[in-house]
């Protein structure tokens, strides 16, 4: 049986006096891929961000276990160092700061001394400031390189495939397979594509409105048919809570 | 308490090196002559140009024929309230490509000395410099550096200053006259905390086609209150470009910019450009999802910032 990895119970959250996470709940074992549907402004990019610990937001109930440990409190750079990374939506640009930089630093704080990117890809960016004039693609690619120095064992992808072409889509999710899924790392994957979930093949995927998951189920196809054809608002009004 | 990140030249591989207010050693490479100012003073009459009265300490530096190394220039306090009154000259002939490595610094953090240096560089015809200065102080020291820069026809100067470790107070005048066709790029480097600190560049267009570019990296941390007073000024056609931009890392520190053009003719192209901001909270909280500490999080981004990295 899989060890649970990532318990979120009754998780919820407040930004500026208003409730944008509403007692949520989301397990994700050791090794499982989990999607992350949901129209705009339902609370994705805020549950990602939660999760890592990133600012304002307050919780107000509920809890956040990860590998057995209550990290509903930790810092961001404390859950990164525990094992919890996180691909950017809209990373920002850093002035002056080189991917190859910040590489180093991310690895001298993992005590390992800073390997040397030889995909011709990532070869082009590591002299170039962070972000600074990326297009989506470099931003997306550059993310991830991070991230292999970090070596997270739940990964969660807040739109890794915006604005990607099928074929850059196809190379970044080889690579996630190769440099992650293959070493049996865990994945909350937040989407509105289906090319991704036909990809990874995820073992269950949630529905989230409003700022709470409304429907979980292992079946994403049913789920990704049932939204192509009425959108989410027959989500909002279906009490089985599965499609 | 001896200070971190602070490199003090050795005897030997400094061409000038001083050790609070005594010489320790001089290397003069083939076709340069460097001697102590006063030395200097007696030595050539026709020194009285540039030092109206004998200096007391200080060095003068003559480039006549092309170096084959960096020059560089030492000076160091190690005692306790030691004051340093030290009048400086370099000299590079017509059409000589030199470099020079200048460092001022004070051995240990609590010394309560003073390092005041009056210096003046002249590039002659076609000669051109790349001038390093880099300054550390210690957190109760007082340094006031007034450089005056001279570039005749077609010289060219390539002036970089970078100061990691301030003093509790630095006045910092630079003066750059360029004559015709003449270039300098000036490049400040500052990073202050619990200091007070002022800045005075000029940059005068006396030649034809003159050009010249002044960059600022200023950034104030813990209680730290940094003045610049930037001014480009065209006599004659030239064009010049002055880029200010401040950082403020607490609430307790403050930066005051004051650009100044002064455009006396009509062919001339002055600019500037100026901000002071505060640290991106979304770069900080990004890079604290990679791992790093708030502290390490600033560290990278100030850097960046002050183009450390680069």
């Amino acid at each position: 049986m899989k060890s649970e990895f990532l318990k979120v119970e009754h998780l919820t959250v407040k930004l500026e006096n208003k409730i944008i996470l509403n007692d949520l709940n989301l397990n994700i074992k050791k090794g499982e891929i989990h999607a992350l549907l949901g129209p705009n402004g339902s609370g994705k990019t805020t549950l990602a961000q939660v999760l890592m610990g990133l600012p304002p937001y307050k919780t107000v109930r509920g809890k956040i276990i990860f590998k057995g440990r209550n990290i509903t409190k930790f810092t961001p750079e404390k859950r990164s160092k525990l094992g919890l990374g996180l691909v950017f939506q809209n990373p920002p640009a850093i002035k002056g700061v080189t991917l190859n930089s910040l590489i180093q630093e991310i690895s001298s704080n993992k005590k390992k001394k800073p390997e040397f990117f030889s995909e011709k890809t990532i070869t082009n960016l590591k002299t170039r400031e962070i972000n600074l004039g990326f297009s989506g693609g470099e931003k997306k690619i550059s993310e991830l390189y991070q991230l292999v120095y970090l070596n997270p064992q739940l990964v969660i992808l807040d739109e890794i495939d915006s604005g990607l072409d099928i074929e850059r889509l196809q190379k970044i999710i080889s690579f996630i397979k190769h440099k992650f899924h293959s070493k049996q790392r865990s994945f909350l994957i937040i989407t509105h594509r289906e090319d991704i979930l036909k990809y990874l093949n995820p073992s269950m995927t949630h529905i989230l409105l409003d700022g709470k998951l409304i429907c979980s189920t292992k079946d994403w196809f049913l789920i990704w048919k049932t939204i192509k054809k009425y959108g989410y608002e027959k989500c909002k009004n279906c009490f089985k809570k599965i499609c | 308490m001896v200070m971190k990140n602070v490199k003090i030249a050795s005897k030997k591989s400094a061409n000038f090196f001083y050790l609070n207010n005594t010489l320790k050693n001089i290397f003069a490479p083939e076709g340069v002559e460097i001697l102590e100012s006063p030395v200097a003073f007696k030595k050539y009459s026709w020194l009285k140009k540039y030092w109206q009265e004998k200096p007391k300490e200080g060095y003068f530096i003559w480039v006549k024929q092309q170096p084959k190394q960096l020059l560089t220039t030492c000076v160091v306090i190690s005692r306790s309230k030691t004051i340093q009154n030290l009048r400086n000259l370099l000299i590079i002939e017509k059409g000589i490509a030199a470099e020079s490595l200048v460092s001022c610094s004070a051995f240990a953090i609590g010394l309560c000395a003073k390092h005041q240096a009056q210096g003046m560089i002249v590039l002659k015809e076609g000669a051109s410099l790349s001038y390093k200065h880099l300054h550390s102080w210690g957190k109760n020291d007082y340094v006031e550096p007034d450089y005056e820069f001279i570039l005749e026809k077609g010289a060219k100067l390539n002036y970089f200053y970078q100061l990691l470790n301030p003093p509790k107070e630095l006045t910092f005048k630079t003066k750059i006259s360029l004559l015709e066709k003449a270039s300098a790029n000036m490049k400040i480097i500052v990073r202050g905390e619990h200091s007070s600190i002022n800045i005075k560049e000029e940059m005068i267009f006396l030649g034809k086609q003159s050009q010249g570019s002044i960059s600022l990296r200023l950034v104030a941390d813990k209680q730290t209150i940094i003045k610049g007073v930037n001014q480009l000024i065209a006599e004659k056609e030239a064009r010049g470009h002055l880029n200010c931009q401040g950082m403020i890392l607490d609430d307790h520190s403050s930066i005051q910019l004051v650009p100044a053009l002064t455009n006396k003719n009509k062919k001339s192209l002055l600019t500037h450009e100026a901000s002071i901001g505060k640290i991106n909270e979304e770069e900080i909280n990004y890079l604290r999802a990679r791992g790093l500490s708030q502290k390490e999080a600033i560290n990278l981004i100030v850097n960046g910032f002050l183009h450390l990295n680069l």
